[in-house]
């Protein structure tokens, strides 16, 4: 009963959580920004900004680890109450654009694929209206979803391979450095806050049973996401071949369209179930940690009540994006904006830590 | 508001204590029983040693072996010879004259009642305060017979009967040991009745036998007649589709949840167990799990997955794909659909609902018949509504079809509770498939999952050992071998573990 009753989530738990934010990259808007740079290589941009996100990660993870505190204790006790509050409406400001841009770009690709006929504040209110309640159940609960849900969404994405393997060709990804190994690493970088949550996740270390749990959780369901990204990225060129790949917008979705299963000629609907509850279970994570963030910054003892609001704010401010195209923008700003302050932040905390450890130690 | 005086008026009444006074005493239990208007007491005079001790001996007719009154209080009591000292007499009685199997003093007047109702008789002497009470219940009760709602091809064939204590004994039976508790309780501030709560020592988690302990405790009613009402006052939710307890009729599935660390509710009047705390897993598994071979077990646990999703989703998703994915289809096939609905003249969300509505019209019917014309139901069922519906282009063949298998499917789900929130959540899902299709299905699957997930019986989240994920696993999907699983509770921190390992006597062929 003690053991059950903690609130604490486990490994499997938490590395269903980083599942549920990496791997439905593959499915939304990720692999047409990646093309546009990567051209036929971009399969290497996921692996190139895993690398380039590990590093701070790690370097987080270490000091994390020092002081067995989570990111926003660590923030609160190394900068102070005021720059603590202002890091934390930065987390918030970065975790909430990126829902609201995202869960908008979603209803679109809802809106354009599947349901042209609905409205798209009807489809956005539906989709957010889950993932509030979903959130509302708390951490724990989001965690014990993803973990039962994640097995078969893994299989159900990865079998579609299966069904369009006649189209596939991997001799269309050559030439293997696509644009040029520089503008890869170059672009690689840039974008790298596509994992960027992995940074913010350690804000949750609090709620995860011990440190072990939690490095193992994020760094597989990451490496996971990575693997899937990649791969998915190497199907897509390999089937839909380049330069004709740039020109398909969600090809993913397309995928799924060219999928046949014997006489069953469209599979879309059933990817449309994995990835409707793929997206609730996603902007559940990223409603919660927004909530988080925000209520760290206001000094609220409970985050709960926030989550409506949020879910309220989100739907309004995503309405205000005109159409896709001003929401691939959008993020791409935003995915550019946060690589830097997400991957400097680590070091510009480590420093901080080590002058006041030097600090400790002279007084000491 | 009616309740609380007429509770202390009865207390205060009862509370009187027995006196020296022989007449006093006797009067105190006819207007306990409303004598004479009330001919259920009876009483006898008694004396012994030729007329120097003299009493009267009552019982509640219908409660009592008479026999055994005879025979093993009466006739030793008739054959007393010497005469005991002065206040002695009560005790000698008690431990060497009478013949039966319990003895009680009794000095209180709710004591007196509370044993004659239960079935004991009482005897009064004269000049003595104190009552002797003996044990000679014997209700009516019917014979242990088969189970009618869990049944099973292979395994025990023997079910719970109305007698508490005779479903104490099945269960004593298959759990011989000192380790097995059984602890009473009394609920209903009026007219009490007793529960009986059963677990294992050891076994069970202590702070859950007290949980347990301490809801059937805070229970403030009047009257509990039963389990089935017991368990809407006990169970974690009352306005939610998901059951958080389990009844079972089957004495040899209450011993395998005994052992799993689980605690069994029994009561009087009640053919059933009540079993606490419950996961998914336990609703979803069936009586015969542990007695099927192993591929036998695990062919019946997909069968039984794929008629819980099929009996959940196949009216809605046949609405969502006819509505707003036809590209689903093969064409073939939905040519042949569109061909059939051409002539039908409602909308197919009213068609389904409106066969689905017949066919739990027939499910009740066929459960409130009486016996001798149940036969009819099968008839007019399946000609009238299925043939002629069609017939009167009411409704198209597909459809029945779609609600027939959905039907069917809803059958393989033996527990009565996890079987109606199957066959109301369909009902859930059909409008929220009419309304958008896969996207509104699938978000309302995530959110239900979630909901799901966050519940708790007796603090065990429901989905556990699977979500969240503890060791041991007894296979809650699919079942390991029986000399993999082991016994350990995965919700307990007890340890009785023993490690079991393949037998290797003689060969195996793996």
């Amino acid at each position: 009963m003690i053991r059950i009753n903690n609130g604490l989530i486990r490994k499997r738990e938490l590395t269903a959580i980083v599942i549920f934010l990496y791997v439905i990259q593959l499915m939304n808007t990720t692999p047409d920004t990646l093309i546009k740079f990567g051209k036929n290589a971009a399969w290497v941009l996921p692996i190139i900004s895993f690398a380039v996100m590990l590093i701070p990660f790690l370097v987080l993870l270490y000091i994390v680890k020092k002081h067995d505190a989570g990111l926003v204790e660590l923030v609160f006790s190394l900068l102070g109450k005021r720059i603590g509050s202002f890091v934390m409406f930065v987390f918030f400001l970065i975790i909430f654009s990126a829902l609201m841009i995202n869960s908008r770009n979603y209803t679109d690709v809802f809106n354009t694929m599947f349901y042209p006929k609905t409205p798209v504040p009807y489809l956005y209110v539906m989709l957010i209206g889950a993932s509030f309640y979903i959130a509302n159940r708390g951490l724990e609960n989001i965690g014990r979803t993803a973990w039962i849900l994640c097995p078969l969404y893994l299989f159900v994405t990865y079998i579609l391979i299966f069904f369009i393997l006649e189209d596939f060709s991997l001799e269309r990804i050559y030439p293997i450095a696509g644009p040029g190994l520089d503008v890869l690493l170059k672009k690689g970088a840039t974008y790298s806050s596509i994992y960027g949550e992995s940074i913010l996740l350690l804000a949750l270390y609090p709620f995860v049973r011990k440190f072990k749990d939690f490095r193992i959780g994020v760094l597989y369901g990451w490496m996971i996401g990575v693997v899937s990204l990649a791969f998915f990225m190497v199907i897509y060129v390999s089937i839909f071949d380049f330069p004709a790949v740039q020109d398909i917008a969600y090809p993913f979705q397309q995928l799924t369209r060219m999928a046949t299963l014997g006489t069953i000629g469209h599979l879309e609907s059933i990817y449309l179930a994995t990835w409707t509850v793929a997206s609730a279970i996603h902007f559940s994570i990223y409603l919660y940690l927004a909530a988080f963030f925000l209520s760290k910054m206001l000094k609220l003892k409970e985050f709960e009540p926030l989550l409506l609001p949020i879910a309220g704010l989100c739907v309004l401010a995503g309405l205000i994006s005109p159409n896709i195209f001003v929401g691939n923008a959008l993020r791409e700003t935003l995915i550019q904006t946060s690589t830097g302050i997400l991957v400097l932040f680590p070091f510009i905390l480590w420093g901080i830590d080590r002058l006041k450890g030097g600090k400790k130690a002279n007084a000491g | 508001m009616s309740k609380e005086p007429s509770s202390s008026r009865n207390q205060t009444k009862n509370d009187s204590l027995f006196t020296d006074d022989f007449q006093h005493n006797s009067t105190l239990i006819y207007e306990a029983f409303s004598y004479p208007t009330n001919q259920s007491l009876k009483t006898r005079q008694i004396s012994a040693l030729q007329g120097t001790m003299r009493g009267i001996l009552f019982f509640l007719e219908g409660t009592v072996e008479e026999t055994t009154i005879e025979t093993h209080v009466m006739k030793p009591f008739y054959e007393l010879s010497g005469k005991p000292e002065d206040g002695k007499v009560v005790d000698m009685l008690a431990n060497s004259v009478l013949l039966t199997t319990a003895i009680r003093e009794i000095v209180r007047l709710q004591d007196a009642v509370h044993d004659l109702l239960n079935g004991n008789c009482l005897i009064l002497l004269e000049n003595e305060k104190i009552a002797i009470s003996a044990n000679t219940a014997s209700f009516e009760k019917r014979v242990v017979s088969e189970p009618t709602v869990e049944n099973v091809v292979r395994g025990p064939k023997e079910a719970f009967i109305e007698s508490m204590a005779v479903n104490q004994s099945l269960l004593r039976r298959q759990v011989k040991d000192s380790r097995l508790i059984c602890e009473n309780m009394t609920v209903g501030d009026v007219f009490p009745n007793e529960v009986s709560i059963m677990y294992i020592k050891g076994v069970a988690d202590e702070k859950l036998i007290k949980e347990v302990k301490q809801k059937v405790e805070g229970i403030q009613t009047d009257v509990i007649q039963n389990l089935s009402i017991l368990e809407q006052f006990i169970e974690s939710r009352t306005y939610s589709l998901v059951p958080s307890t389990l009844m079972t009729e089957r004495p040899d599935r209450a011993t395998s949840f005994l052992l799993g660390g689980h605690i069994l509710l029994l009561m009087e009047n009640s053919p059933y167990a009540l079993i606490v705390p419950i996961t998914f897993w336990s609703l979803f598994h069936t009586a015969e799990d542990q007695y099927l071979r192993w591929t036998n077990v695990n062919f019946n646990r997909i069968i039984s997955i794929l008629a819980i999703f099929i009996a959940i989703f196949t009216p809605s998703i046949y609405l969502a794909v006819s509505t707003f994915h036809v590209e689903m289809l093969p064409p073939d096939l939905l040519f042949a659909i569109a061909a059939t609905r051409e002539i039908v003249p409602i909308p197919v969300l009213w068609e389904i609902i409106l066969l689905e509505f017949t066919f739990e019209i027939l499910r009740e019917a066929g459960i409130r018949i009486p016996s001798v014309i149940g036969p009819t139901i099968g008839i007019v069922g399946a000609l009238i509504l299925g043939q002629a519906a069609v017939q009167a282009n009411l409704v198209s063949p597909i459809i029945v079809i779609v609600v027939a298998i959905t039907g069917l499917s809803s059958f393989v789900i033996q527990d009565l509770s996890l079987n109606f929130m199957i066959r109301i959540l369909r009902f859930f899902f059909i409008f929220i498939a009419n309304f958008m299709g896969f996207f509104g299905i699938f978000l309302a699957v995530a959110c239900t999952f979630a909901y799901m997930a966050s519940l708790k019986s007796f603090n065990v989240p429901f989905f556990s050992p699977l979500a969240p994920y503890f060791q041991p696993q007894k296979g809650v999907v699919f079942r390991k071998p029986v000399w993999k699983q082991s016994l350990v509770p995965f919700f307990s921190n007890s340890r009785y573990k023993k490690k079991v390992s393949n037998p290797k006597v003689g060969s195996r062929d793996d």
